[in-house]
């Protein structure tokens, strides 16, 4: 899951970025609203989680023209800003959740999860597809109710195959959504995942349709 | 518009006219009464006593055989005595014994314990003479006095009741006032009404509202410095947050290291705001007021420039005094220091590494002017009136000011009549900051 992290702290923006990624998070920050607003036009992210007080462009800006242009991605704004009134102010200008700081780091993924859930309007917090059950809480996936270990980027791009069952998604979308800027990505690192997954799970459970994409398969 | 006076004035002249009125028809009257019954006494005492003697003369008859004449019912008895050539030929009262009258008109004679007040009158060769106890008199005369005096004492109570009322309603919008005040809460500076209130209880509203106001804006100016700095402590406080979060996490030493070096940089940087937040609120309340003494403002660069040039080699900045001329300007010392401070260590943060930093005095002839010139990235004109703002941190953040040096640089030249003016050096890129110190005619004029 690709979060853009808009935030000018570079404290507070490193360490964020250092514990989503840390969850298995991939996080691109910008520390200005200008860079926020590029960032979106070009990459398809899950998440925005913007912090107000932005140099060059205000975060609350940023949002009206986001949801201006209906973009529906949905947004965390974190902030020092506590009044009611700015509080009333973000969440009306169409944040879905607003953390001030200071937060703890387990909030704050824990509000990026139910945001998540919501966006994919779920309420489970477990996701199911075909004989798998992915806990996204604790990392954990069972296959046939037997538990199954998993490297991060592997579980990164299980995750985004099970939040969408229906769908084929490509590998071009899996490696927007697992690497972020600056990652390393091989040609076929998508490909050597799911060799591998496949080699844990077996062969049927991630289907490749050709010159598509890949999507969980039905349990026979 | 009323006054006080009037309102006062309008119950108690009425009530004191009413009051004199009233006491003086009661005196009137009580004053007749009484001499008419004194005056009747006296022709009642006439009649009984007048008796015609045998050949038709008219002589006032002794009373005789009354041993005193103290006694109540004889209490208005006038004597009358005809003394010739020192014997006495004729009394109403031949029990009483007097001695013959040594001069004419009004005297006063001592009998045992009483005193008889007489007058005679010489006619011929024959005196005559008329006495009255004293003790009798003074009895009737304060009789009569005391009798005077009713009136005007059963008028007091009436008067004090006027009186009370009448104050009351005069000092009613005073207290119309203090009840609105001891009413307010504590947070309500909201001024008091004064378009009703008597001229002169006018004035003394206005200055409490005066007061009120200004103390309505240092509240409000506290509430924001309040809202502003928590804001401000709430990042690094987060930032600190983090880290230590991430420092508990990490599972491999070099992931902790890192944590904890970044949690050294943030508890600096938190100190600093802290710092300058608590410079800051001692600046604030401009009635403390600094104690000026004379500052040389050369020695001052010096010695900051001293303070500061360790850190200034550190990032390989030229630190130095440009041009210097020996002027001294009133000043709190102290204070002055902290704006010197806060001027070369902005210009050491934002500079950039490598730059030339430059201090100057001079004296203009409007004034003395300290200046601190960088070569760094400057600041565009249109943000210049913004970073003297508090917290504002400008668009290009590098460094990790706190967003009040240059606001404390402001405060301390109000406090010294001084004006701070930013630009650019005239032929460089940069940042130039001006503090224009006022000469000292030009301070004392205002």
């Amino acid at each position: 899951m690709r979060i853009l992290l808009a935030e000018d702290d570079p404290m507070i923006g490193s360490g964020l970025q250092k514990g989503l990624r840390q969850e298995g998070y991939t996080v691109d920050w910008v520390t200005d609203g200008k860079a926020a607003v590029l960032a979106l036009e070009t990459t398809p992210y899950a998440l925005l989680l913007l912090d107000l007080g932005l140099p060059r462009q205000d975060g609350m800006e940023v949002l009206k023209v986001m949801r201006q242009h209906d973009e529906t991605l949905p947004v965390i704004i974190i902030t020092a800003r506590d009044s009611l009134r700015d509080r009333v102010a973000g969440l009306d200008h169409g944040a879905d959740d607003y953390l001030v700081k200071p937060f703890a780091i387990e909030e704050l993924i824990a509000r990026i999860r139910a945001v998540s859930r919501r966006q994919s309007g779920r309420v489970q917090t477990e996701l199911r597809g075909g004989p798998l059950r992915l806990d996204p809480v604790r990392h954990l996936l069972w296959l046939r109710n037997e538990p199954v270990s998993l490297s991060a980027k592997e579980y990164a791009l299980l995750h985004e195959l099970m939040k969408e069952p229906d769908a084929v998604i490509s590998r071009e979308q899996l490696e927007d959504r697992l690497y972020g800027w600056g990652d390393e990505v091989g040609s076929n690192a998508v490909e050597v995942h799911i060799h591998n997954l496949r080699k844990k799970l077996g062969a049927d459970v991630i289907r490749t349709v050709r010159g598509v994409g890949y999507h969980i398969g039905e349990d026979a | 518009m009323s006054s006080l006076r009037r309102r006062l004035l309008l119950w108690l002249l009425p009530a004191t006219f009413l009051a004199g009125l009233l006491a003086s028809i009661g005196t009137y009257w009580g004053a007749v009464l009484e001499l008419d019954d004194l005056l009747n006494d006296q022709m009642r005492y006439l009649a009984e006593h007048i008796n015609v003697e045998p050949g038709e003369r008219v002589v006032l008859s002794d009373t005789g055989n009354r041993p005193s004449p103290l006694r109540d019912d004889n209490a208005d008895e006038v004597l009358l005595q005809v003394w010739s050539a020192g014997v006495l030929s004729f009394t109403t009262d031949s029990a009483l014994v007097l001695p013959p009258p040594v001069q004419t008109g009004f005297s006063d004679v001592q009998i045992g314990d009483q005193t008889w007040h007489t007058f005679a009158s010489q006619r011929g060769d024959k005196i005559f003479r008329v006495a009255q106890a004293q003790n009798k008199r003074w009895e009737e005369l304060a009789g009569l006095a005391l009798h005077l005096l009713w009136p005007v004492i059963s008028l007091i109570p009436l008067l004090a009741l006027f009186l009370w009322f009448g104050i009351s309603y005069g000092l009613k919008p005073l207290k119309t006032v203090a009840t609105e005040l001891s009413e307010r809460n504590v947070n309500s500076l909201q001024p008091i009404a004064s378009k009703e209130l008597p001229g002169e209880v006018k004035p003394l509203v206005d200055a409490l509202n005066d007061l009120l106001e200004r103390l309505a804006n240092a509240f409000t100016m506290q509430k924001h410095f309040i809202a502003d700095a928590a804001h401000e402590l709430r990042t690094p406080v987060a930032a600190l947050r983090i880290q230590v979060e991430l420092a508990q996490r990490a599972t491999l030493d070099e992931d902790r290291q890192m944590s904890l070096s970044e949690l050294q940089t943030g508890v600096t940087r938190l100190t600093h705001l802290t710092q300058q937040l608590l410079t800051l609120a001692r600046l604030e309340p401009d009635a403390q007021s600094p104690v000026m003494q004379s500052v040389e403002l050369s020695d001052l660069c010096k010695s900051v420039i001293t303070d500061q040039v360790r850190r200034a080699e550190a990032s390989g900045i030229d630190l130095g005094l440009a041009e210097t001329t020996e002027s001294s300007i009133p000043g709190d010392p102290e204070t002055l220091r902290i704006l010197l401070n806060n001027l070369v260590d902005n210009a050491i943060r934002y500079a950039g590494a490598h730059a030339r930093i430059d201090i100057a005095v001079r004296d203009t002839g409007q004034g003395v002017v300290l200046e601190v010139c960088d070569n760094g990235p400057g600041i565009n004109a249109a943000e210049r009136e913004r970073v003297l703002e508090r917290f504002y941190r400008g668009n290009n953040q590098i460094g990790s000011g706190s967003g009040l040096g240059l606001s404390i640089v402001k405060t301390i030249a109000e406090q010294h009549g001084a004006q701070v003016v930013l630009d650019s050096p005239p032929d460089a890129n940069g940042l130039r900051v001006l503090v224009v110190f006022p000469s000292k005619s030009e301070k004392y004029a205002v």
